[in-house]
């Protein structure tokens, strides 16, 4: 049941890309459902002994439960929520992300001497952390707090293929996903900078005195 | 507004369950099970013997041992081609009256991959123990792309002491992508009926770590056993409840081609910093030993290219003296890449087992006992 969990997730994952591509094509919400069911049969079916997904989840391992959350709720807006009424993503989501995730991955790569992943295994204090991670998300992101919270309970419950809470609440995808949104920021800004030029108002030097 | 605000208290109620059944006590600190003093009561015993190869196989490395009921060990190693060709496979052999019996296929990378729904190219290093319920474990890397740095972890168990194994499951052990730890020496056992496994990263930098099993061989703490880079493949020997030394190799020879250690004093929790011995290490993993209070024996390589290897014993962990010379190339311009290594030892009561890799053609086993080394040592 975990590992179809997994491997379900990598295959919504794989199944991105297709669907984006059918809705910048302008598909309908029918169509949509038929590429992602269509790309999902594709990854998941074991052509070779292997699967599609097979191959892939020989590099990136699992994603976590919140990516996977966060997933089933991108696809759930696309196929049913019109545009108009989409919720954006909020500007300090992608800074959050970044500023847990940079320091984990600095420490699992020894470029930090401390064992950031090792407090999963024992995660009292993490568990604070998450209580005010989770109270801020659901302020500003309720989709992000949910997740969360669907991968703490997924840890409590042991339906984590890891004892570790690391794997069920964050994974290298979400740092991509990051690192986009923090680059689009920066970028937007950048544009915003260059394209703005002062203004010149003719000013009575007369009035002024 | 009312319904926000009613969502918002229904989060905050779910959040508090959740976060509560996500709540652990904290872990008792590990302490180490100490095996019983080696005694030297019987007459000198010496015995050595080579395990060859599988038949087809061109070369076989990697060995790791493991004592069994009956005086019979348990041997897996990796076999193929060459060290890192995609016809690789684990292998298994087993001692018996004496003698090592015909290898047998243990399993490849394929059958890991559909094992564990993972792309699997090649397997390597592998590493036995026997739990305190008699249930053997096999630790063993395998790659699904790239070199052995991104390298992951498999385990297999066997109730029937090798006879049959049950499939292999992928342990997860790191937050990027699950790569990059490795093992290469044996676990050692704790008084809680868990275990503590030496294991290692060296993608991006090279430091040892220790995995934390409970007594159903579930990992449950990860320890990384220092901050600096440089030194893996620690083999473990406890000293006491609490105390271990760890002997590492030493992959910044340039600086020093000394062996590395670092010690214990909280079951493992935490290390000193990586300090030098006075034994030669040029990049080559040692095995050692407590055999009683007062007596460790080591199996190591003083040279680059492994064409020796040496037997070093030490009264207290840290000052070693060679004994004997198990093994070194001939002056034969024919084998010029005959190599020695990755030595293993396993203790038995009075026995003493060690096999190594011999010119890549099988593992090289001896037997001796105390009295036999108590006599090297006078010698």
């Amino acid at each position: 049941m975990i590992d179809f969990i997994g491997l379900l997730g990598l295959g919504l994952l794989q199944a991105g890309l297709p669907v984006r591509l059918a809705q910048w094509c302008g598909a309908s919400r029918s169509l949509l459902l038929a590429v992602l069911l269509v790309t999902l049969a594709v990854c998941l079916f074991p052509w070779t002994g292997y699967s599609l997904v097979f191959y892939v989840r020989g590099i990136v391992g699992d994603i976590s439960v919140t990516s996977l959350v966060l997933l089933l709720v991108l696809y759930g807006r696309s196929l049913f929520i019109p545009v108009g009424k989409h919720q954006p993503i909020h500007g300090a989501v992608g800074w959050i992300l970044l500023a847990v995730l940079l320091p984990l991955y600095a420490s699992a790569t020894g470029y930090l001497t401390v064992d950031l992943y090792s407090w999963g295994y024992e995660p009292q204090w993490m568990l604070l952390a998450c209580g005010l991670l989770l109270l801020w998300a659901w302020q500003k992101q309720p989709a992000l707090a949910i997740a969360w919270l669907i991968g703490i309970v997924s840890f409590a419950c042991g339906f984590t293929k890891s004892r570790n809470l690391w794997d069920a609440l964050f994974d290298p995808f979400l740092a991509f996903a990051a690192v986009g949104m923090v680059g689009n920021q920066v970028v937007w800004i950048l544009v915003r900078l260059r394209g703005t030029k002062p203004v010149e108002v003719p000013v009575d030097l007369r009035q002024a005195a | 507004m009312l319904s926000f605000r009613r969502g918002t208290i229904l989060f905050m109620l779910a959040s508090v369950l959740a976060l509560g059944a996500a709540w652990r006590p904290m872990r008792a600190e590990p302490r180490f099970l100490l095996k019983s003093d080696s005694q030297s009561a019987s007459p000198a015993h010496f015995e050595t013997r080579i395990a060859w190869r599988p038949e087809g196989v061109k070369q076989v490395h990697g060995s790791s041992l493991v004592s069994l009921p009956g005086d019979e060990l348990l041997m897996v190693y990796y076999g193929g081609s060459s060290e890192s060709a995609l016809d690789v496979k684990l292998y298994q052999a087993r001692f018996r009256n004496g003698a090592w019996e015909q290898p047998s296929l243990l399993i490849g990378p394929k059958e890991v991959g559909k094992a564990t729904h993972r792309y699997t190219r090649r397997v390597g290093n592998s590493s036995l123990y026997r739990d305190a319920q008699g249930r053997l474990h096999l630790f063993f890397v395998s790659v699904g792309y790239f070199g052995w740095s991104c390298s992951s972890l498999n385990q297999m168990t066997s109730t029937d002491d090798g006879k049959t194994w049950s499939s292999p499951c992928r342990l997860i052990t790191s937050p990027l992508f699950n790569v990059s730890t490795l093992l290469r020496s044996p676990a050692v056992p704790l008084e809680n009926g868990g275990f503590l496994l030496p294991v290692y990263y060296e993608l991006t930098n090279k430091f040892p770590e220790a995995l934390e099993f409970d007594k159903n061989g579930e990992l449950v703490r990860k320890m990384r056993m220092t901050g600096e880079h440089g030194t893996l493949q620690a083999c473990i020997v406890p000293v006491s409840a609490s105390e271990a030394f760890a002997y590492e190799r030493n992959r910044l020879y340039e600086e020093l081609p000394k062996l590395k250690y670092q010690k214990t004093s909280d079951g493992g929790l935490t290390w000193t910093a990586p300090a030098t011995l006075d034994v030669s290490n040029l990049d080559s993993p040692v095995a050692a030993v407590r055999l009683s209070t007062d007596c460790f024996l080591m199996a190591y390589n003083p040279t680059y290219d492994r064409e020796i290897l040496k037997l070093a014993v030490s009264k207290n962990g840290i000052d070693w003296g060679e004994v004997k010379e198990l093994d070194r190339r001939p002056l034969d311009p024919a084998h010029p890449e005959i190599e020695f290594s990755y030595p293993t030892f396993v203790v038995h009561g009075e026995t003493i087992d060690l096999v190594y890799t011999y010119h890549r053609e099988g593992m090289r086993h001896y037997r001796f006992n105390m009295s036999w080394l108590q006599e090297q040592m006078r010698d």
